[in-house]
């Protein structure tokens, strides 16, 4: 008989435990390899750029990572990093991390930089590295490029579409159609040959009253009255007719009339166009400042919709549950009510040092969790810095608050003193570049944003100010008496105050500068200018007048043919009002017809 | 993989336990349909090797289901969404969430919920069916289809050279 074994082998149970340990060296051999790649996917998958990172080191006893060397490319610039950061270490709860809950009490961040050059692109294939036009230059105050050079007339007439031109040709296709519109009309009008007719029925009515008794005389005053109503017809159709063409003759000499004025209206529009108005030139230095303002809103307002998959994730509830959406193929977590509700992610601290050109400072940020609703307390980031080699003081203080995920408020207050400045490009306009060489700068600024609703206010005041005025790039000497005016100008002064306002929506906003540069440049910009505008306005009207004078050449008698055709309605007017008034009897003492026509009786 | 069927066929063919074959064909359903990487993974891995199930079925069956998985994933989502997300289960769900060890099962995922789910609900009837398949296979099928042409093309075949092989091997060369 066949020997029945065990259901149970304990072999089994021991080649269980010798793979599990094997999965455990492999995984601890590795596990820093798919920490690194994990980083590097997820990272460029969020930024739309690669992440790279030097390496990551997991450890188990106590648990925690470090990570160092890690690049984060600017996908507008894939040749830059927006941020690099030499090392991030922290540790990590183990008992809360196998409940699923990451919680770092203290994390720190050492050598930050912002805006590195990068040794190789960072793009990825999906995004297009170049020939982007980027938020900043497409929201920012902008300078007009050629501001000080005046186009060639003829250059800006070539080929363009005048509209007073356009006006013209519309006209006299109107003119066209209406005239051969009532050549046809009149044709059809009561003419020459219906009055004859008429005549003639009178002349035969006139004489048959004469040879009859009462019978014939009572039947040529019928035959009169019809004759009269006959007239009064064709009267009537022709005065309608005259009339209409009339108004239209009217409409037709307002519109010869505006024809007549549009080149005017078009060296208007150009001028306004291609010259600076009174109100660019006393926005001047706000138009120059806003450039370098918009850049810095434009950073400021995508580093903050970047930082959003951070700061709070994508939710949605269902009754009781979380529903949390993770990529495809995933599915999705639901999370529900802890009895003791602890974010699933919680940095509780995190220190920073920024390096900067101009030195280093420390920070840093409390509260980092995408579950900021649970946790209760709003992400805070503080800087304190005292002591660095750029700046008197230097306090940042900020909140990102999603406590309440339906109406999150993000808060930023700034101040910082004796800041020393050198080499800040305000303009590079080939036109008009100006930089600050030196200068010790105080900055108070506060920012809001609500939502979508952005509310923000900053004073700059620079003092032991060195302005430079660029050199034209051609010859690196100024071209004309503008520039030369300019480089004195800004070479007198020394203290600048600067304030800027934003306000509107993360999408559209408005951004108010006022500084002292305004009245200044002003001032200079506007004597240089005025005799060139003077010339450019004469030259630009000359070319206008020679483009239009032919179009408009004749228009003045293109009304002709319609004026003709109410002159012979009038014509025929009067034909039919004679014959209405002929005396139908010549016999004294009769009472008169009640009739135009004249009874014989 | 050749190999595998072959050793598979000849399980399927012995007089080992019609209970161990399909079991294991059950379990290799449940580790594969469900995302691999998962804590209840290590329990099928432990049953598989502790008791006397069919190593060979299951990963047969391991191979064919994760494959199956791409297509069913999305049924599962909805399934395990539409339970998590239930009123009426959401005590049960909220007890379990404050559990350590169920937090680490990854149930309160919709995938994992939803496949280990559908694969539980299958396991014994599947089992149970696998089982009288295999068990009327042997009995009637079997000599029938030994009989067959295609059973004798199938004879001349490599896979049926590494079956032989494998039958050869186990009793120690055929002649020993």
């Amino acid at each position: 008989m066949k020997e029945r074994k065990s259901p149970i082998r304990l072999k089994g149970l021991i080649a269980f435990v010798i793979i599990i340990l094997v999965i455990s060296v492999f995984w601890l051999l590795v596990i820093d390899c798919v920490v690194k790649r994990e980083i590097e996917r997820n990272g460029t998958d969020a930024v739309g750029a690669k992440v790279e990172l030097k390496s990551a080191d997991l450890s188990l006893f106590p648990m925690g990572l470090t990570l160092t060397g890690l690049q984060v490319t600017n996908p507008e610039s894939p040749m830059q990093n927006s941020v690099e950061i030499e090392r991030i270490s922290f540790s990590i709860d183990g008992a809360r991390l196998l409940g699923r809950k990451v919680l770092v009490e203290e994390m720190e961040v050492t050598g930050v930089r912002f805006n590195t050059t990068r040794s190789r692109s960072g793009a990825i294939r999906k995004t297009a590295a170049t020939g982007k036009t980027s938020g900043s230059e497409k929201k920012a105050g902008k300078l007009p490029t050629d501001l000080f050079k005046l186009p060639d007339p003829k250059e800006i007439l070539k080929g363009a579409d005048l509209p007073s031109l356009a006006l013209v040709e519309k006209l006299k296709a109107d003119l066209n159609s209406a005239e051969t519109k009532w050549q046809e009309k009149f044709k059809e009008l009561p003419g020459k040959k219906e009055f004859d007719e008429y005549k003639e029925r009178f002349d035969k009515l006139k004489a048959t009253q004469g040879g009859g008794g009462l019978e014939a005389l009572l039947g040529g005053a019928a035959g009169f009255a019809e004759l009269q109503k006959d007239i009064q017809n064709d009267l009537d159709k022709i005065k309608s007719a005259q009339k209409e063409i009339d108004s239209i003759t009217s409409g037709f000499k307002s519109r010869i009339s505006a024809a007549a004025k549009a080149p005017e209206q078009d060296l208007k529009r150009i001028m306004k166009k291609y010259t600076l108005s009174p109100d660019s030139l006393s926005n001047l230095g706000s138009a120059l400042l806003g450039q370098k303002a918009g850049t810095y809103i434009e950073t400021a307002l995508k580093w903050n919709k970047r930082l959003a998959p951070v700061i709070e994730r994508v939710k949605e509830r269902r009754g009781n549950a979380e529903v949390i959406r993770h990529p495809r193929k995933r599915g999705v977590t639901v999370r529900f009510k802890d009895k003791t509700p602890t974010p699933d992610i919680l940095i509780r601290t995190l220190n920073f040092s920024v390096l900067t050109a101009q030195g280093e400072f420390a920070g840093k940020v409390t509260d980092i969790t995408p579950d900021a609703e649970i946790h209760g307390r709003p992400m805070r980031l503080s800087v304190d810095a005292t002591e660095v080699d750029w700046a008197d003081k230097i306090k940042i203080d900020g909140t990102i608050d999603r406590t309440a995920p339906t109406a999150p408020i993000d808060t930023v207050t700034a101040s910082i003193k004796g800041a020393k400045i050198e080499s800040i490009s305000l303009s590079e306009s080939e036109e008009f570049p100006i930089s600050i060489n030196s200068a010790v700068a105080q900055l108070k600024m506060k920012a809001n944003m609500s939502g979508e609703v952005i509310k923000a206010n900053a004073d700059i005041s620079l003092k032991e100010l060195k302005l430079d005025r660029g050199k034209t790039p051609e010859t690196g000497k100024e071209k004309n008496a503008l520039g030369k005016g300019l480089s004195s100008a800004l070479s007198s002064i020394n203290e600048l105050k600067i304030g800027i306002e934003v306000s509107g929506t993360r999408e559209k906003y408005a951004v108010k500068i006022t500084s002292g540069l305004d009245s200044l440049l002003k001032g200079i910009v506007e004597n240089q200018m005025k005799a060139q505008v003077a010339t450019f306005e004469n030259e630009l009207r000359k070319e206008i007048e020679a483009k239009t004078a032919g179009p408009l050449k004749g228009l003045d008698t293109s009304l002709g043919p319609l004026q003709d055709i109410s002159g012979l309605l009038s014509g025929q007017l009067g034909f039919g009002n004679e014959l209405l008034k002929q005396p139908s009897s010549s016999t004294p003492g009769k009472p008169a017809s009640p009739l135009p026509f004249k009874l014989p009786f | 993989m050749l190999r595998l069927i072959a050793r598979f066929l000849r399980i399927l063919n012995s007089e080992a336990d019609p209970w161990a074959i399909s079991i294991a064909l059950c379990l290799g359903m449940l580790a594969g349909l469900t995302p691999f990487y998962t804590l209840h993974n290590l329990g099928v891995l432990l049953i598989l090797l502790l008791f006397r199930l069919n190593i060979s079925a299951f990963i047969l069956s391991l191979i064919l289901c994760s494959g199956l998985a791409y297509l069913l994933d999305p049924l599962f989502h909805y399934f395990g969404l539409a339970l998590l997300t239930s009123g009426s289960l959401s005590g049960l769900w909220i007890s379990l969430y404050d559990s350590t060890f169920w937090r680490l099962t990854g149930f309160n995922n919709s995938i994992i919920l939803g496949s280990v789910l559908f694969s539980a609900l299958l396991f014994a009837p599947l089992a149970l069916l696998l089982k009288i398949i295999i068990i009327k296979y042997r009995e009637h099928i079997l000599a029938v289809v030994n009989r067959t042409r295609l059973m004798t093309a199938f004879k001349a075949s490599k896979l049926y050279r590494i079956y032989s092989g494998l039958g050869t091997l186990r009793t120690g060369g055929g002649a020993g």
